[in-house]
C-alpha cells in the first residue's frame, strides 16, 4: 500500500517537475524570442536613423537654389552636395506600400526608398511599418502639405521632422512589438544665403 | 532532465545576456555618434564666434581645443584647424575660411567642416528685392535700371546669392518703364529687361505683420539702436536732424531725422558713400527727393518715402512708408542703377552686427557640412 502511493506521489512530482520545465523553457524561449525581435528592430531603427541624418543634415549643403525640391508626407526630395566634391546631389526618400513585402508575415511592412541622383531607387529599412515627413519654418510652425507644392513655401522650409515604427518580422502571440522614432532636423544650410 | 534543463536554460539565458548586450551596445554607439556630432556642431560654433571677434584668427596645424570649454567631465577631445582656402558654388569661387572641427568621444568619432566668409555682416531677412517696400511702388520707380540679381561691392555680376528686382507688398505696374531684373524664388537669375520677367518681380507679397515698422525692425534690433549707434559716431557714423549738417564722406549709419512734414530735397551724398542710410522720423513720413551723389552709393538706404531716385546705389534700398508717390511718375532716371549687392550690404551691416548678434549675424556662411 505504502509503496503504491510513493509511486503514486512520485509520478504527481514528477509530472509537475515536467511541467514547471515545460513551462520554464517556453518562458524562456518566448522571452528570448521577443529579444532577438527586439533587438532586429532596435538595430534597424538604428540603421535608418543614421542614413536618415547623414543624408537631411547635409540639406542644401554647397546649393543656392531652393534646396528642398518636394516635401510630402510620404515622400522629400532635396539638393546637398553629399560628398563634398563640388557636384550638387539629389536625394529622394519616398515610403513604398506594403505590396513591396508580400512573403513576409507583418502585413504592413514597407520600404523606404532612397534614390541618389539618377541612380536606382534602394530601400534603406527593415520592418517599417509606419513614416512620415513634417515640415516646419523658421518659427517652428507646420507648414501644410497642400501649400508646400509652391516653391516659395518650400523654401521657408527650416526644420525637418521624420517620424517611423518599425515591427519585427514575426508577432509575439500575434502581437507586433514596435520601435517608434521621432527625430527634428535642422539642416544648417537651407535657409542661410 | 534535470541537468537538461539547466543546460537548456543556462543557454537561454546566455543568449539572452548577449542580446541585452547588444541592444545596449546599439543604443551606447548611436549616443557616441549624436553626442560627437553635437560635440563638434558646438565647437565649431564657439570656434566661429573667435573668428567673429578676430578675423585674422588662423589655425593652421590641426589643434586640440581645450576640453574644460564644454565640461571637465566625458571621455572626448576636440581637434580643429582653421586656414584660408576657396570654394567653389554655382562656378564662383570665393575666398573663405575653412574651419575643420574633429570631435572623438568614446569610439564615436565625428568631423564638421564649415566654409566661412572673410566679409562679415549679414542680408538682413526683410530685404527681399534691389528695391523692398509694402507700399506702392508703380510712381516711386521711374525708369531707373533695377538689378536684383547678386552683384560683387565693385558692380560685377555674381552667379548666385541674388533676390527680386522688386518686392511689393502691394500689387505692381511698370509705369515708368524701369528696366528690373532679379533672382526669381527657385534661384533662376533674369537679366533686366523691360518689360520684366514676371518672375523678377515679387508683388502683393504677404507680409502679414512682419513688415518692419522703422529702421530697427529691418535688422529685428531693438528700437532705437540704430539712432544709438549713429549718435555714438562710431566707424564715421552721424545722426542729424537736418541733412546740412552730414560730413562727407558718408560712412557708418547715418541717421537722418527729418522733422515731420519736412522733405529732404536735393539729397546730396557726396563722394564714397557707404553703410547704412536711414531717412526716418517718427510717423514714417520722411520724404527724400533727388537723391544723387558723386560715385556710387555702397550698402544699404532705409528710407520712409524716395522719389526721383537719381543715386546708383550697390547694395539695396527698403522704403517703409505705406503710401508711397501716387500721383507723379518720376522719368529720366533711366542712367540710374540700383544693383543688388549682398557684399556691400555685408560691409554695411557689420558695424550693427557689434551689436550683439553674435556670430551669426556677422559671420557669412557659406556651407556647413556635417
Amino acid at each position: 500500500m505504502g509503496s503504491t502511493t510513493d509511486l503514486i506521489g512520485s509520478f504527481v512530482i514528477g509530472g509537475l517537475v515536467i511541467v514547471i520545465i515545460l513551462s520554464l523553457n517556453y518562458n524562456l524561449s518566448n522571452t528570448t524570442f521577443q529579444r532577438s525581435q527586439d533587438l532586429i528592430s532596435q538595430q534597424a531603427s538604428v540603421e535608418l536613423l543614421n542614413i536618415l541624418e547623414n543624408d537631411l543634415y547635409k540639406a542644401g549643403y554647397r546649393t543656392t537654389a531652393t534646396p528642398v525640391l518636394l516635401a510630402e508626407s510620404l515622400s522629400v526630395a532635396f539638393l546637398a552636395d553629399l560628398d563634398d566634391n563640388g557636384t550638387i546631389d539629389s536625394v529622394r526618400y519616398t515610403v513604398g506600400d506594403t505590396t513591396f513585402f508580400l512573403t513576409t508575415t507583418n502585413p504592413h511592412d514597407r520600404p523606404l526608398y532612397r534614390r541618389l541622383n539618377a541612380g536606382s531607387q534602394q530601400n534603406v529599412a527593415s520592418g517599417l511599418t509606419e513614416f512620415y515627413f513634417a515640415y516646419r519654418d523658421t518659427a517652428g510652425r507646420v507648414i501644410p502639405y497642400d501649400s508646400l507644392k509652391y516653391v516659395r513655401h518650400r523654401s521657408v522650409v527650416r526644420l525637418i521632422t521624420f517620424a517611423f515604427v518599425i515591427e519585427p518580422s514575426d508577432p509575439l502571440d500575434s502581437t507586433f512589438i514596435p520601435v517608434t522614432v521621432e527625430k527634428v532636423i535642422h539642416p544648417k544650410n537651407i535657409g542661410g544665403w | 532532465m534535470i541537468l537538461g534543463a539547466s543546460i537548456t536554460v543556462g543557454v537561454m539565458n546566455l543568449q539572452l545576456n548577449r542580446s541585452s548586450e547588444q541592444a545596449t551596445e546599439n543604443l551606447v554607439r548611436y549616443f557616441d555618434g549624436t553626442l560627437s556630432r553635437n560635440l563638434a556642431n558646438d565647437a565649431a560654433s564657439y570656434v566661429l564666434g573667435l573668428y567673429a571677434d578676430s578675423a585674422t584668427l588662423r589655425v593652421q596645424n590641426s589643434a586640440k581645443l581645450s576640453s574644460s570649454i564644454f565640461s571637465d567631465v566625458g571621455d572626448y577631445s576636440l581637434t580643429y584647424s582653421l586656414y584660408d582656402t576657396t570654394i567653389n558654388i554655382a562656378k564662383n569661387d570665393h575666398e573663405v575660411v575653412k574651419l575643420v572641427m574633429r570631435a572623438e568621444y568614446g569610439k564615436s568619432v565625428h568631423e564638421v567642416m564649415v566654409y566661412a566668409g572673410t566679409t562679415f555682416g549679414f542680408v538682413p531677412e526683410p530685404i527681399r528685392g534691389a528695391i523692398t517696400a509694402r507700399g506702392v511702388l508703380d510712381n516711386t520707380i521711374g525708369d531707373l535700371h533695377i538689378d536684383g540679381r547678386n552683384h560683387t561691392e565693385e558692380g560685377e555680376l555674381e552667379n548666385f546669392g541674388g533676390v527680386y528686382g522688386i518686392s511689393s507688398g502691394s500689387a505692381f505696374t511698370n509705369k515708368g518703364k524701369a528696366v528690373i531684373g532679379g533672382t526669381g524664388e527657385d534661384g533662376s537669375d533674369y537679366p533686366a529687361s523691360n518689360p520684366a520677367n514676371p518672375l523678377s518681380v515679387e508683388q502683393s507679397h504677404n507680409w502679414s505683420n512682419t513688415f518692419p515698422a522703422d529702421p530697427d525692425g529691418v535688422f529685428n534690433f531693438p528700437g532705437g539702436t540704430l539712432k544709438e549707434v549713429a549718435k555714438s559716431g562710431v566707424a564715421g557714423s552721424q545722426y542729424v536732424t537736418n541733412p546740412k549738417d552730414l560730413q562727407f564722406p558718408l560712412k557708418g549709419v547715418t541717421y537722418v531725422d527729418l522733422p515731420e512734414g519736412v522733405s529732404w530735397k536735393a539729397a546730396w551724398l557726396g563722394k564714397d558713400p557707404a553703410g547704412i542710410l536711414v531717412v526716418h522720423n517718427s510717423s514714417g513720413t520722411a520724404r527724400v527727393e533727388n537723391i544723387a551723389s558723386e560715385t556710387p552709393f555702397k550698402g544699404l538706404i532705409i528710407a520712409d518715402k524716395m522719389f526721383h531716385i537719381h543715386v546708383e546705389v550697390l547694395g539695396a534700398v527698403m522704403l517703409l512708408s505705406n503710401s508711397l508717390e501716387k500721383k507723379k511718375i518720376c522719368t529720366g532716371n533711366h542712367e540710374s542703377k540700383i544693383l543688388f549687392s549682398r557684399e556691400a550690404i555685408q560691409h554695411a551691416t557689420y558695424l550693427t552686427s557689434e551689436k550683439g548678434t553674435g556670430w551669426r549675424g556677422k559671420v557669412p556662411i557659406f556651407g556647413w557640412m556635417e
